[in-house]
This record gives C-alpha cells, sequence and structure tokens, in this order.
C-alpha cells in the first residue's frame, strides 16, 4: 500500500535531494555529485566568518565529512539540502570563531583590514548568486544591513552587534527579522 | 507572539549564545507558525552563504573523500514508527492504561457527561471484539493511539502530552485514503480521547496544526501520519 503523504502540501524536491537520498544509502558517486555542488558553498561561508584559510579548510572538511555521515538524517520537511549544508557550515564556523582558544585570533581578526568584496570576489564561484544577493542587501536600510552582515559574515552575536552599532538590543533583534523578511522576498527565498 | 519569537532573527544568524539558543529551541518545538516562518529565514540565510561561496583548493576534496571512505554513515532515525499491535495482553494493559487515564482526565471530544453519546460512542468502539491499537510519537513531543474498530467502522484517538497549539491554533485530525484527506475533528484538548467519524476506506490517520476554526484540507505538513489497521 503506498504511502498517501503526497496528499499534503510538501516543499518540492530538488535535484540536490535526490543526490542527499543516494548518499544516504552510501552511493559514491552521488557524495562525489553532491561535493561538487556544495563544497564551494560550504567552504565559502565558512572563510567569510572564519578568514583564516587552513582553519576555514579544516572546518570545511568536518561539514562534508557530517554530510556524509547524517545523510540519511537529512530532512527535506525542513528545508532544503543546499540550506541544511550550510546551516551546518555556519553554526560551525560560529562555534570556532567563539570558543575560548580563538578569543585571541578573534581580537586580532578584528583589526585585520576586511578582506571583503574586492578580494574574495575575484574567485567568487557564483557570480550571479552573489549579485543577486549584494543587490538585495543594497535594498536593507543601513542598520539592517550592517546586523546582518555582521552577525552572518562576521560571526558576532546580537548583543556584540549592539555594542558595536551603539543601539538597544531590542531593536537589533527586530533589524534582523526585518531584514530577513526583506532578504526573503527579494530574493525570493522558498525554504 | 511573545519575546521569545522576537530571537528568531539573530536565532537564524547564529547570534544567540547558548542559553538564548536553547530558549528559542524550546520555543519552536511548541510554534508551529515560527517553524513556519524559520524555513524561509533560514534558507534565506543560506543564500548569503552561497552568494559567499569560493572554489575550494584541489586538496580538500581529497581529503574528504579518503576520510568519508573509512566513515561509518549513520543509520535513520525513525521518527514515528506506527506500531502495529496484536490485541495481546501487554498491548491490552497499556490500552487499558491510557483509557484510565483518559477517562481520569475527562473526556474531550463531543460530549462529557458519561451518558453522552460520543461517551458511549468511544466505550463500544474500546470494548468491540476486533478493537486494534496503533500507537505514534510526535516529532515535537507527546503520543497518539488510535484504537480501530474496523466492524464498528469507527475509531477513537486519545492523546497525551501534546505541546500546546499555539495561539489560535489547534490540532486537526485527517482521515486519509485514496481520496483527499478528510477533516476528522479537531483536538481542543490535547490529551483526550476523540471519537473519529465512520472511517470508510481510510486507510491512514494524519495530525496537523490548524486554525481553530478547523481547515477543509491540510494546510501544513504532518506532525504525525499513522497507518489504521486494515
Amino acid at each position: 500500500m503506498s504511502e498517501p503523504l503526497h496528499l499534503f502540501p510538501v516543499p518540492e524536491a530538488d535535484a540536490l535531494t535526490g543526490l542527499v537520498q543516494r548518499v544516504a544509502r552510501g552511493d559514491r558517486k552521488a557524495f562525489e555529485e553532491l561535493y561538487g555542488l556544495v563544497a564551494g558553498p560550504v567552504y565559502g561561508t565558512v572563510l567569510r566568518v572564519v578568514r583564516d584559510r587552513a582553519q576555514s579548510e579544516e572546518i570545511a572538511q568536518e561539514v562534508l565529512v557530517q554530510i556524509w555521515r547524517q545523510a540519511a538524517r537529512y530532512d527535506p520537511a525542513k528545508g532544503r539540502p543546499m540550506t541544511w549544508a550550510l546551516t551546518l557550515a555556519h553554526r560551525r564556523a560560529v562555534d570556532r570563531v567563539r570558543s575560548a582558544d580563538a578569543a585571541a585570533d578573534r581580537e586580532r581578526r578584528a583589526h585585520l583590514p576586511d578582506r571583503d568584496h574586492d578580494h574574495v570576489a575575484e574567485e567568487v564561484e557564483d557570480r550571479l548568486e552573489h549579485e543577486r544577493v549584494r543587490r538585495c542587501l543594497d535594498g536593507l536600510t543601513p542598520l539592517q544591513r550592517e546586523t546582518v552582515t555582521l552577525a552572518y559574515y562576521s560571526g558576532y552575536t546580537h548583543p556584540e552587534v549592539a555594542e558595536l552599532l551603539d543601539v538597544p538590543l531590542g531593536t537589533v533583534k527586530t533589524r534582523m527579522r526585518d531584514a530577513l523578511i526583506r532578504l526573503r522576498d527579494c530574493l525570493g527565498a522558498d525554504r | 507572539m511573545n519575546d521569545d519569537h522576537g530571537l528568531i532573527g539573530p536565532y537564524v544568524l547564529d547570534a544567540l549564545d547558548d542559553t538564548d539558543r536553547h530558549r528559542f529551541e524550546r520555543h519552536l518545538t511548541g510554534c508551529a507558525v515560527c517553524r513556519e516562518e524559520l524555513g524561509g529565514l533560514r534558507a534565506t540565510a543560506a543564500r548569503l552563504g552561497a552568494a559567499a561561496a569560493v572554489r575550494p583548493p584541489a586538496a580538500l576534496r581529497d581529503r574528504v573523500m579518503a576520510e568519508t571512505a573509512v566513515t561509518r554513515q549513520l543509520p535513520p532515525r525513525i521518527l514515528t514508527r506506527p506500531r502495529l499491535r496484536r490485541w495481546t495482553p501487554p498491548a491490552l494493559l497499556a490500552a487499558a492504561a491510557l483509557i484510565a487515564v483518559a477517562l481520569f482526565a475527562g473526556v474531550s471530544g463531543v460530549g462529557r457527561g458519561p451518558e453522552s453519546p460520543a461517551r458511549s460512542g468511544i466505550d463500544t468502539v474500546l470494548a468491540a471484539p476486533d478493537a486494534r491499537t496503533v500507537t505514534g510519537g510526535l516529532d515535537t513531543g507527546g503520543t497518539a493511539t488510535v484504537v480501530v474498530s474496523r466492524s464498528l467502522d469507527r475509531a477513537v484517538v486519545m492523546t497525551s502530552g501534546l505541546p500546546d497549539a499555539p495561539h489560535r491554533h489547534a490540532y486537526e485530525l485527517w482521515l486519509m485514503g485514496p481520496g483527499d484527506p478528510r477533516p476528522a475533528g479537531l483536538l481542543h484538548d490535547p490529551s483526550g480521547s476523540h471519537l473519529m467519524p465512520a472511517l470508510t476506506d481510510a486507510t491512514h490517520l494524519g495530525l496537523t496544526i490548524e486554525p481553530d476554526t478547523g481547515s477543509a484540507a491540510p494546510t501544513t505538513p504532518p506532525l504525525l501520519v499513522l497507518r489504521l489497521p486494515a
């Protein structure tokens, strides 16, 4: 008897979903394909937060191995595979920069010249996506943009963002949510 | 939207410390609306990451392939395993205990008095000679037990420990078969017994969160799907 689950509206599967399902069954070829599609975004996400290339490679490796290990635990109802992979990557990157032994590095990192768009743009993998997101970020108010980029790209906590921008904590919380909603609508991101 | 919900922005951006993160995750388990919003915001944050994609060094690929070649994969997690039970003494005892709890806690559903049609309907299903039980756990917490009598064409759903539905929302039951899911009643009490309408050709029971006025068709993904004993 077939499961009538399809009667419920579920997020549309994308190409990556099928790959993850094959990886879950131990398919090495599928994992190589998946690697080709997610390694760049994973490594780039981590690198933006951590900055140090050696550490970023190490974290990206952990995340990609985690994707292999946990493929059978991936739940399509909770989001697309790329979202899953980048959520894992960003969380790990942030955990690394916040861990106690990184405290000193972090202090230094704050004084490093920002290796931002100009430098990284030379090696950006998906220029179209890069431009699209940049355009949507430009559509935010300056405060919305700063709260999002300081948290996501620099890995700061929301009290740290409040301190850096010298605005109340409550304002930072609401600006972060407002910014994400505006970005979602601008990007047409659906889960 | 209470104060905890305001943490959704920093949560999605990984800008919460561990204490706030756990607080928000507790809030999420009881808030289907938040989980819905979370999906879109998380996908949005991931786009920020995807926009920063950089071609990794070739050595990374070699290391990942080498490590995964010797790394065992985790088995799938079985979140909802409907346990199809025969009407054996242990199952009977378990069902009897649940029924006792349901009776003690007061029966929700159509009627309340011991003489009401719903009450006697529930009793009749539970006492039916062909009654069979299926139990499943919800991802979000709590369990649902269904007692089915095909000879009576009726079923009773007993729930316990379900998190409160979000404000102005309720759990709604669905009977699912060859056609579209049929609404099978709202659970106003997250721990109680509920007599379902005629089963006819239903093969599965579904449970979703809906506006508390009820929906004609499910509008959220199911929290639980149980296969009904044939």
